[in-house]
C-alpha cells in the first residue's frame, strides 16, 4: 500500500469516539470515494452528526485518524465545507442572510482581509442558487425554518470546496425545495464535488444517493445502495440490536475505564 | 454649578484626563461585553467581577500602596482563577453551570470582604481609597493610573477592531471555525483574557459588586436598534462611553457620592429608554402601530358601510345620509363612530351636517377602494381557495384593510377584471 488511490476523497481511520467516556463511535473505519454523493443514514443519536463532526476535525478521535484527499486534515481545510444541523445555531445572532453567507468567504489564512469584489459575486451567486435573494438583508432568527436550512447550504457553497459535509440538510423543507436542493446537489456532483449528507428519511436514500454509510455507532454496512439497505443490515441498525455496545459503554463510564489505554492514542497517521 | 461647568468644559488637565479614561474604560467594557452577552455568559461576567475584589486587595497588600499596575494585575489573575474554576467545576462535577457561577462568586466575594477587613484593621497609611472598590469612584482615579487604564481599555478597542471578523465567526458558530482551521482555543483565550481585562478596568469606575452592568447593558440596549454586529457593537460602545462620561460628572461634582450606582442609573435608562423608543421593535412604535391599524379599521369600516347607500345613486355625491342609518346597518360603538367621522371629516373624505353626512369627490373613491378589495378578496376566496360563498365573509373583512396597491393589481390580473362577487354585488371600478 505504497501508493494511495487518488479517488479517495474520505478515509477514516478506526476512529473512536467518546464524550465523557462513553464511546458514541465505535472503531468506524470506511474510504469514501472522490465525487459521489454519499449518504450517511442511521437512527437518533446514532452518532452521524458526531462523524460528520470527527471527519472534518471540529471532534478529535480518541483513537483512529482521518484523512481527505490521502492528507492529514489540517492540510485540506481550505477543500472542506460544512453545513450543520439546524438546531445547533444561535438564530438570535445579530446577523443578516448576506452576513451569514460572507462568514463562507473567509478561511483561516484570510481573516483580516476585507471582502474583495469577486467575495460579494460569490455570495449574491450562492444566495442566489438556493432562492433566498429576497430575504438577503434580513435578520436570520426571522426566516423560517426551511429558510434557516437553506441560509447554511449558500454558505457552503460560498467556501467553493471540493468535499461538502452537510448535516441533514432537508430537515424542516418542502418537498418543492427539497427537490430544488437535491438538482443544486446533482450539478455540484456533475462538478466533481463530493458530498456527504447526513440524512433520516430511508424513502428517499435509494432515489438521492450513489453510496450510503448505515451508522449506529458502528458502521453496520458501507456501499452501494442495493447492498447496503436490506432487511437484516436495517433491522440491526434501527431494531435495537445493540445492546452488547453499549451496556459495554455504559460500564466503561461507571467504572470510568479509558477508552483507550496510552499506548493506541497517539498512533502517527503516516505508516 | 460652576463644578459641572468645568467639567463639561474641561477647564482643567486632570478633567481631560478623567473624561478619557473613563469614556475610553465604557466603552471598552461595552464593547467587549457584546461578545459576552452574545455568548450567553452575563452571569459569568458577574462572577468574574466580584472575583476580581480579593485580587484588588493582594495587589495592594503585596504593593503596600494603590499602584495601579498591582491592582490590575491582582484582580486579573484572580478573575481568570474564576473564570478557569466555574468551568472546571462545570465539566468535573455535576453542578449545573450557573450553580457553579454562583459558587464561585459569593466565595470569592467572600474572601474579598475578608480581606478588605483586614487591610481597613491594619492602619495602613493608603489604605482609604480601596473601599472605592466595592462601588466605584471615577474621579478618584489618578492622572497617573489613568494611563494605565486608559491604555488597557485602547488595548482592548483595537482587539475587538482586528479581530472583528474571527470573533463573529467564532461566537456565532464555534464548529464552523473549528471546521475551517481557526485557532479557536487562542481565540478563546484572548476573548476570555479581554473580558477579565475589561472587568479588572472597568471596577475602578464602576466597583466591583455593579460592574457586570457596565459589561452587559449596553449590549442588551443596543440589540434593540440593529441586527448587524458592526451597528451593535458600535451603539454599545457609545452607551458604555457615555455612561463612564457621565459617572465621572457625578463622581467629581460630588465627591462623596458613590460613582457606581450612578453609572447604572444611566445605562438602565438606557436599556429602558430603548426597550420603550426603538424603531419597530420598541414598545411604544408598536403600540403606535396597533393604534393606526384599528383607526384605519375603523374609517374604512365606516367608508364602506357609507359607500351601500351611494352605491345604486345616479349622483352619489349629493345623497345625503343619515347617522341613524348608518348605525342600523352596521355597529359601531357610539364612541367610535364619532372618533371615526371626526377623522374622515379631517381628512375631507366626508362633509358633516348635523345629523346626516354626505361623500366628497375623494371620500367617494376612497369608500369604492375598500369595497372594491373586500369584493376582490371574496372572488378569490371563492374561486381560488374553493371556500363556500357563506364562509368568505369575515375573512375578507379584514383582508380588505391589509391589501396593498400591488397586491389589488395582481389579484386583477389573477381573476381576470371580475365584474361581479361570489354574492352578485358589483364591483366598483
Ligand atoms: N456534547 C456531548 N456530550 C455528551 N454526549 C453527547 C454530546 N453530543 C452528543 N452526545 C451523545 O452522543 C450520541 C450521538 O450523538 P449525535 O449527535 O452524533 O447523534 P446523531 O446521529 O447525529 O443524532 P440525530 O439524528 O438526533 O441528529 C448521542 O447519544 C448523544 O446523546
Ligand atoms: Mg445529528
Amino acid at each position: 500500500m505504497t501508493v494511495k488511490n487518488p479517488s479517495i476523497a474520505v478515509e477514516a481511520h478506526n476512529i473512536t469516539v467518546a464524550y465523557d467516556r462513553q464511546p458514541v463511535l465505535w472503531e468506524v473505519d470506511f474510504e469514501m470515494p472522490a465525487g459521489k454523493l454519499i449518504g450517511i443514514i442511521g437512527p437518533n443519536g446514532s452518532g452521524k452528526t458526531t462523524l460528520v463532526k470527527t471527519l472534518m476535525g471540529v471532534l478529535t478521535p480518541d483513537s483512529g485518524y482521518v484523512e481527505i484527499f490521502n492528507e492529514p486534515l489540517h492540510e485540506v481545510r481550505s477543500k472542506i465545507a460544512y453545513v450543520p444541523q439546524r438546531e445547533s445555531v444561535d438564530w438570535d445572532f445579530p446577523a443578516s442572510v448576506y452576513d451569514v453567507v460572507m462568514m463562507g468567504r473567509f478561511s483561516a489564512k484570510k481573516l483580516f482581509q476585507r471582502p474583495s469584489k469577486q467575495d460579494k459575486l460569490v455570495v449574491r451567486q450562492s444566495i442566489e442558487k438556493v432562492g433566498l435573494t429576497p430575504f438577503i438583508r434580513r435578520q436570520i432568527g426571522q426566516l423560517s425554518g426551511g429558510q434557516q436550512q437553506r441560509v447554511f447550504l449558500a454558505r457552503s457553497l460560498a467556501q467553493e470546496a471540493d468535499i461538502y459535509f452537510m448535516d441533514e440538510p432537508f430537515v424542516g423543507v418542502d418537498a418543492a425545495t427539497e427537490t430544488a436542493i437535491l438538482t443544486l446537489m446533482l450539478t455540484m456532483k456533475d462538478q466533481g464535488k463530493t458530498l456527504i449528507i447526513v440524512h433520516h428519511d430511508l424513502q428517499t436514500v435509494s432515489e438521492y444517493f450513489d453510496e450510503v454509510l448505515l451508522l449506529n455507532t458502528r458502521v453496520i454496512d458501507y456501499g452501494p445502495v442495493e447492498t447496503v439497505l436490506t432487511d437484516a443490515n436495517l433491522k440491526a441498525a434501527y431494531g435495537g440490536q445493540l445492546n452488547v455496545l453499549s451496556k459495554v459503554g455504559e460500564l466503561m463510564k461507571q467504572s470510568e475505564f479509558p477508552v483507550r489505554e496510552k499506548e493506541f492514542k497517539n498512533r502517527t497517521v503516516k505508516k | 454649578m460652576n463644578e459641572v461647568l468645568d467639567f463639561l468644559l474641561l477647564r482643567e488637565p486632570n478633567i481631560l484626563y478623567v473624561v478619557i479614561g473613563t469614556i475610553l474604560i465604557g466603552a471598552s467594557a461595552g464593547l467587549i461585553g457584546t461578545f459576552a452577552f452574545l455568548k450567553k455568559s452575563s452571569l459569568l461576567g458577574d462572577a468574574i467581577s466580584h472575583a476580581a475584589l480579593p485580587g484588588v486587595c493582594i495587589g495592594f497588600l503585596f504593593a503596600q500602596e494603590k499602584d495601579p499596575v498591582f491592582l490590575l494585575l491582582g484582580s486579573f489573575i484572580s478573575g481568570w482563577i474564576a473564570t478557569y474554576l466555574v468551568e472546571w467545576i462545570t465539566i468535573h462535577s455535576k453542578l449545573k453551570k450557573d450553580t457553579a457561577i454562583a459558587v464561585i462568586l459569593s466565595f470569592f466575594f467572600g474572601i474579598g470582604i475578608f480581606l478588605l477587613t483586614i487591610i481597613q484593621g491594619s492602619g495602613m497609611a493608603a489604605q482609604s481609597g480601596l473601599n472605592t472598590f466595592l462601588v466605584g469612584k471615577a474621579a478618584a482615579i489618578q492622572t497617573s493610573d489613568l494611563l494605565v487604564f486608559g491604555g488597557v481599555a485602547l488595548l482592548i478597542i483595537l482587539f475587538v477592531v482586528i479581530y472583528y471578523q474571527p470573533l463573529k465567526i467564532l461566537v456565532f458558530n464555534r464548529d464552523y471555525a473549528l471546521s475551517i482551521g481557526l485557532p479557536v482555543k487562542t481565540m478563546e483565550f484572548l476573548l476570555n483574557s479581554a473580558i477579565v481585562m475589561a472587568i479588572a478596568v472597568g471596577i475602578q469606575a464602576v466597583g466591583v459588586i455593579l460592574m457586570a452592568a457596565l459589561l452587559i447593558t449596553p449590549a442588551a440596549a443596543a440589540r434593540f436598534w440593529s441586527y448587524r454586529l458592526s451597528k451593535l457593537l458600535i451603539i454599545a460602545a457609545g452607551i458604555g462611553g457615555f455612561s463612564g462620561w457621565f459617572g465621572a460628572l457625578v463622581s467629581y461634582t460630588a465627591p462623596n457620592m458613590p460613582t457606581g450606582p450612578w453609572i447604572v442609573t444611566v445605562l438602565s435608562v438606557f436599556a429602558m429608554g430603548s426597550a420603550f423608543l426603538a424603531p419597530k421593535s420598541g414598545m411604544i412604535s408598536r403600540i403606535k402601530m396597533g393604534r393606526e391599524n384599528a383607526n384605519k379599521i375603523l374609517v374604512e369600516n365606516i367608508l364602506k358601510t357609507i359607500y351601500l347607500f351611494c352605491e345604486k345613486e345616479a349622483n352619489p355625491l349629493t345623497r345625503s345620509i343619515l347617522y341613524t342609518d348608518i348605525l342600523e346597518q352596521r355597529f359601531f360603538t357610539p364612541n367610535n363612530f364619532s372618533k371615526g367621522l371626526r377623522w374622515l371629516d379631517k381628512k375631507h373624505m366626508i362633509i358633516l351636517d348635523k345629523n346626516s353626512l354626505k361623500l366628497t369627490e375623494q371620500g367617494y373613491e376612497e369608500s369604492k377602494r375598500v369595497v372594491r378589495l373586500h369584493r376582490l378578496w371574496e372572488v378569490y376566496l371563492y374561486e381560488k381557495m374553493n371556500l363556500a360563498a357563506d364562509h368568505i365573509h369575515p375573512n375578507a373583512e379584514t383582508m380588505e384593510h391589509v391589501l396593498t396597491p400591488d397586491l389589488e393589481k395582481l389579484l386583477l390580473k389573477e381573476l381576470d377584471h371580475p365584474m361581479s362577487d361570489p354574492h352578485q354585488s358589483k364591483i366598483p371600478k
